[in-house]
């Protein structure tokens, strides 16, 4: 149990810590066996191994993210928040496209993409993250000029 | 299954319908094994009944929801929307809150899990207090609240909050001569003990 004010810092610092592109201080805040899904409905996937790869793309494209307020679960495990992503275009993008969940434009030169997402994290032992969860859909993501 | 803009339609909706008082409306909006988790962390509400007389009860604290801006999933099942909800009796209390909803194939709520926490919680329109002095205040708050969900309790809050609107109105009536003279009254008479 962490208690509700330590929940929502983390979630904070695992944004800011995503920001400033560090990698490796994002990575561990995470359990070794962390599962993760981003967007939901895209299968999870386990293991800080997958995630590095996962942020490695997005913090390649320079993402920001802007924080809404944060949620606190009286479970003594759950933190949420709202968040605005954007990002370049590549490499997120080439792959979004793939799936069909964005139009690919006809030159991704210079272009961003900006997500709505609300983020949740469940925390275990260690204060570490054990399971993240992005929730967003075709309808929460646009390609930006 | 419902597309991402039937889902976000649906949690706009659910706040309308609580802020109109419609019970009904709400329930129509669920399925038959409908899990309502409110707060995460408490026991859950299961079955129409239980979610019946959740909602009864929310609309008679007078809940009001601002809904924030919706999010979905990629696989059809998931919305998840920011929300402000107020509610005045016995007291004003606002939550911030994080609803998560998994609707079924034909658009209804199957579970629904609301976060929020003591830390998302304030008391009345007064300074925003923290740290033991909200938690006080907040939990004091809560099991008021908690209290009205019985019916009995629920009178009892009432005919406390209209003693105590009646109460705050006579106050505000009290001219600021009758207090001064009150007060002269009062000098006096400590004057009086101590000699």
């Amino acid at each position: 149990m962490i208690d509700e004010r330590t929940r929502k810092k983390l979630v904070l610092e695992h944004c800011r810590r995503k920001n400033a592109g560090d990698i490796d201080a994002l990575l561990e805040m995470f359990a070794e066996d962390v599962v993760f899904e981003d967007p939901v409905g895209s299968g999870p996937q386990t293991g800080r191994d997958a995630l590095r790869k996962h942020f490695t793309d997005v913090i390649a494209a320079n993402v920001r993210e802007e924080t809404g307020e944060p949620v606190a679960g009286q479970d003594g495990v759950h933190v949420l928040v709202p968040v605005t992503a954007t990002m370049e275009y590549l490499p997120k993008g080439a792959e979004y496209a793939e799936r069909g969940w964005i139009t690919a434009p006809d030159d991704p030169g210079g272009k961003r993409l900006r997500c709505e997402y609300v983020l949740m994290l469940r925390t275990g032992r260690g204060r570490l993250i054990q399971e993240l969860k992005a929730f967003w859909g075709r309808s929460d993501i646009d390609v930006l000029d | 299954m419902p597309s991402e803009a039937a889902r976000k339609q649906m949690v706009v909706d659910y706040a309308a319908n609580m802020n109109a008082g419609d019970v009904e409306a709400i329930l129509a909006m669920f399925s038959d094994d409908i899990v309502f988790e409110d707060p995460v962390g408490a026991p859950p509400m299961v079955g129409p009944e239980a979610l019946r007389r959740h909602i009864t009860w929310s609309v008679e604290c007078n809940a009001h929801e601002i809904p924030g801006r919706p999010v979905t999933s990629m696989d059809e099942r998931f919305v998840v929307v920011p929300t402000t909800v107020t509610v005045r009796i016995p007291t004003k209390l606002t939550f911030n809150i994080i609803s998560i909803v998994e609707l079924d194939e034909d658009g209804r709520g199957t579970h629904v899990q609301a976060f929020w926490g003591l830390t998302d919680t304030m008391v009345g329109d007064g300074p925003k207090l923290d740290g033991i002095a909200h938690f006080v205040a907040v939990t004091e708050e809560l099991s008021r609240l908690a209290a009205t969900k019985t019916a009995e309790a629920g009178a009892a809050a009432a005919k406390i909050a209209q003693a105590t609107n009646a109460a705050t109105k006579a106050a505000e009536n009290t001219t600021l001569g009758a207090e001064t003279a009150q007060v002269k009254d009062a000098e006096s008479k400590g004057a009086a003990s101590r000699a």
